[in-house]
């Protein structure tokens, strides 16, 4: 995983973040003025968009965007900025996955990329929403970040995430899976990613730690 | 002293009727009903829902503007399959259609089935997801106005094609055309020959073009009177739809199976395979063949904190507003099963929402915990009631 | 929501003092295009371009599609250029009818387009039924000026990194090779258009710029953000190795001398020689890195160097 904060200069936050041959650009604008039909008279209201690495967004972004509302919504101070808006752009460079089948790697990439985006934009947060993707191979073996070869024979597939709030993962944010699997893999799955997301937290930390003392 | 008791103004409790309440503040409402042990449409926590499901029932007219391919009527039935369902007060209309769409290029797996050993070895070790195929959903959410397709149209539509083709339920075997060839009979009769039987086989073989066909299917789905999140309602209507599914047989008229035609453009000349020459039968069909195990039904649930100070048990029994509420008051969690009514929508942040077969596997999982902690317990309860509930649709949708 | 930038009295005064003084704020002189930085993806047709501070992605994507019906013998070839509040708060989500935002796109297709830069007769597989579909997507990540410049050179340096998976016609049917299994073959580019921008500024009044004899009209190569806020006036030429002229532009603004614009193409055309350069010794350096192992696969006899 690379991760490189205040990538863009017109934005508030901005991360280029890459895993594997998954690449995504995420910006932050935020809070500014809304439009009318944006704004929300207690809260700060939440712009969220994401643009495929070929071809114009269709239903399979909108519903990725959706995944992605899902988990920031609940990270960010809301009632912080009533009658602001936090604008979220996603740029896919790579998607690493082929894109008619699957949008599991593209949607952990914009849920951590837009994380490290807005702790760059110094928006206020409540925690911070990171992610992981765990397949299940034919012979019942979990493979976390998986390639795409990787999910093309996966007998399921799952994306996890959570909230990490005073350095720990606490709640589950989303998780989200296809193909066969039965409760234990549930659970297996569950336990798996919340080790992968400790360590991502950790990195995360330690990213943010060597860049404060850069200053 | 006389003085402030004088000026003291006694506040006197606002009270609302319940309806208003839950205008005004949906959250307090659900919090007061769930605080009683049921729920704003007096369902108990884990109660579902009445379902009922009707296949295959909707029709219409015959009417085809589209020369080139015609999608035959299906026992006067222009859809090739239909599904019905109630929940509670909501509707929800599924139509598949079809059509027939030429594979321009060559799959891996379609060089399987040529006897092309050499070609074979190259790509041997293609992957399973590449075999599987979904059907196009466009869901319609209505609420009695025009305009352009919502967000969460967009959404469920897009989940219910990512779930059907990792479900596994389709292969692109299934969806291949099997053309059969209709001859004129030397006594001038005209008949179809299909390629049912070993001889009628080596008959088409030998008058069939090599191109290859595929049926696509499409499915409308409607809702009407939404009160609630509607995703497992478009999931099961789908399901039970594509179980009626019958395709049409379609075949080639002999004359037409070598059709070229000539383009010229810029004065170059170039000879131009006919596309559309595929004809369907009106009188034959088949089944759609379903992955019978691989069949699934969806449920959702929500998860919502109970708050303390919400307890109409409560407030009553201290009548002592002073003392402190929090006492001894533990905040319990809830699990409530097929979430419904804008209350219990905008107020539970936390939704399960699992796709189970009945024999306990499962095919979609999602969970979104922006509210309410969502503990193992509760994902173990939710996973047994999904079970439940997916038995349950299986035998309704049989006995139809 | 798409906010206009402003540029304070006091700095716009100072932009234009100093360019009548033959200063610019980043210490360039008139003529200076800036650096270009070329960075190629993981993938074939991925590329990154820096001019300064302004970025622009392009990436190019193909699939096999139907001719159009009065062009059975051609191939299809779509540019798109879409901005998103990520370059700037100028630019809107979903709207992309602002006048600028036309207008760039416009020039990139005339200039690559429209100049047959492709070859897309080439790209015709079976004539009438087949043919590849090349899709340029452009990204603006990042705008400081020159958005128009930045794109041409990015569309092009990924037409020439593209290539396109091989295929084998197989009786009516189309294989299409993974590119593990068959080398991918490289894109028709018939030639490199390069669009180089200029920026006109008018240090008197109108009046004396139209009627008056001196040509006292500042011209500056390639301006930055601040720049073209403030400019009266743009041409854009695009030019090719050959000497050609492929477009020249120019919308209105502040009329200028028939001479100038002679002028600006002898200095365009010593920039595209330069850009051409850089971008064809970049696809070179990569295939290179790309092909690590050709030298190990080539089948011709070790020689002793002498």
């Amino acid at each position: 995983m690379n991760t490189r904060t205040g990538y863009l200069e017109n934005v508030d936050g901005s991360c280029l973040y890459s895993l594997n041959s998954t690449k995504v650009i995420a910006a932050v604008t935020g809070p500014v003025e809304p439009k009318a039909r944006q704004e929300l008279p207690t809260q700060l209201a939440l712009e969220i968009n994401i643009r495929p690495a070929c071809g114009v967004p269709t239903t399979r972004e909108v519903n990725i965007q959706d995944k992605v509302r899902a988990v920031i919504t609940p990270t960010l101070a809301l009632y912080k900025y009533p009658r602001q808006l936090c604008q979220i752009t996603l740029q896919l460079l790579q998607a690493g996955e082929t894109e008619s089948y699957f949008h599991e790697l593209e949607l952990v990439a914009c849920v951590n990329s837009t994380t490290y985006a807005l702790v760059d934009s110094g928006i206020a947060l409540k925690g911070i929403a990171l992610g992981t993707t765990i397949v299940i191979t034919e012979g019942n073996k979990l493979i976390t970040e998986p390639t795409d070869e990787n999910l093309k024979n996966a007998k399921s597939t799952h994306v996890v995430v959570y909230m990490i709030e005073n350095s720990k993962p606490t709640n589950l944010l989303l998780m989200d899976s296809y193909g066969d699997f039965d409760q234990n893999d549930v659970f297996k799955v569950l336990e798996q990613s919340e080790i992968k997301i400790n360590e991502l937290n950790k990195n995360f930390r330690e990213y943010m730690k060597t860049k404060l003392n850069n200053l | 002293m006389t003085d402030v008791e004088e000026s003291t103004v006694e506040v006197h409790p606002v009270s609302f009727p319940p309806e208003i309440l839950a205008r005004i503040s949906p959250d307090l409402s659900l919090q007061r009903h769930l605080s009683l042990g049921f729920r704003p449409s007096s369902r108990g926590f884990e109660e579902f829902r009445d379902i009922t499901i009707n296949t295959g029932d909707v029709t219409r007219r015959i009417q085809s503007d589209d020369n080139s391919v015609k999608i035959p009527p299906n026992n006067g039935k222009q859809g090739l399959g239909s599904c019905v369902l109630k929940q509670g007060d909501v509707f929800v209309i599924t139509q598949i259609t079809g059509g027939i769409i030429e594979d321009i290029t060559l799959s891996k797996n379609d060089m399987e089935l040529e006897d092309d050993t050499e070609l074979l070895e190259i790509t041997k070790e293609h992957s399973d997801i590449t075999k599987y195929s979904s059907v196009y959903p466009v869901v319609e959410i209505n609420r009695g106005r025009m305009g352009a397709c919502t967000d969460e149209e967009m959404t469920i539509s897009q989940r219910l094609y990512d779930s059907l083709l990792h479900s596994h339920i389709l292969t692109q075997d299934v969806l291949r055309v099997e053309p059969g060839v209709r001859i004129t009979n030397e006594d001038g009769s005209v008949s179809i020959i299909y390629p049912d039987t070993k001889e009628n086989k080596e008959i088409t073989n030998a008058l069939k073009p090599k191109k290859k066909w595929s049926y696509v299917l499409y499915a409308k789905i409607e809702v009407f009177g939404r009160t609630g999140p509607v995703y497992d309602m478009c999931w099961n209507s789908l399901i039970a739809a594509l179980q009626s599914v019958k395709l049409p047989r379609t075949f080639i008229d002999e004359r037409a199976t070598d059709l070229k035609m000539t383009v010229r453009a810029r004065g170059r000349n170039a000879v131009v395979m006919e596309t559309y020459n595929l004809l369907c039968d009106p009188n034959e069909s088949t089944n759609l063949q379903l992955r019978e195990n691989s069949i699934s039904y969806a449920s959702t649930y929500g998860i919502i904190d109970l708050d303390p100070e919400a307890d109409i048990t409560n407030l009553e029994n201290n009548d002592d507003v002073d003392e402190p509420m929090d006492e001894g008051l533990e905040t319990k969690t809830v699990l409530l099963a097929d979430i419904d009514g804008e209350a219990e929508e905008t107020s539970i942040k936390s939704t399960i929402s699992i796709t189970a077969c009945p024999n306990g596997r499962f095919k979609q999982f999602s969970v979104v915990g922006g509210g309410a902690k969502i503990t193992k317990e509760l994902l173990m309860r939710s996973i047994t009631l999904s079970k439940q509930r997916s038995r349950d649709i299986t035998l309704k949708v049989q006995t139809v | 929501m798409a906010k206009d930038i402003e540029i304070s009295t006091s700095e716009s005064k100072f932009i234009l003092e100093a360019l009548k003084q033959n200063y610019r704020l980043d210490n360039r002189t008139f003529d200076q295009f800036r650096d270009v930085k070329i960075q190629f993806g993981e993938e074939l047709g991925d590329v990154l371009i820096e001019m300064g501070k302004t970025k622009v992605h392009c990436k190019i994507s193909s699939s096999i599609t139907e001719p159009y019906e009065d062009r059975p013998f051609e191939g299809l070839f779509f540019i798109s250029t879409e901005s998103t509040p990520m370059a700037g708060p100028q630019f809107e989500n979903g709207n992309n009818t602002g006048e600028d935002e036309v207008l760039i796109s416009r020039i990139i297709e005339k200039a690559v387009r429209r100049s047959g830069a492709l070859d897309i007769e080439g790209l015709c597989i079976v004539a009438g039924r087949k043919c590849w579909a090349i899709r340029a997507n452009v990204h603006f990540l990042d705008c400081d000026g020159g958005f128009v410049d930045a794109s041409c050179i990015a569309v092009m340096a990924a037409l020439l990194h593209y290539k396109k998976p091989d295929i084998t016609i197989h009786g009516e049917k189309i294989i299409v090779h993974p590119t593990e299994e068959r080398e991918p073959v490289p894109l028709g580019i018939l030639h490199v258009p390069i669009c180089i921008t200029f920026s006109f500024f008018n240090p008197l009044d109108i009046e004396e710029n139209i009627k008056g004899e001196g040509n006292s009209e500042i011209v500056i190569i390639d301006a930055n953000l601040k720049e073209e806020q403030l400019r009266e006036g743009v041409l854009t030429v695009t030019l090719n190795k050959n000497r050609e002229v492929v477009q020249v532009s120019k919308a209105g603004g502040l009329p200028m001398d028939a001479l100038t614009l002679m002028e600006c193409c002898h200095k365009a055309y010593d920039i595209t020689e330069k850009v051409t350069d850089q971008i064809l010794e970049a696809i070179k350096v990569d295939n290179k890195q790309r092909d690590k192992f050709s030298a190990m696969l080539s089948s011709e006899n070790a020689r002793e160097a002498s």
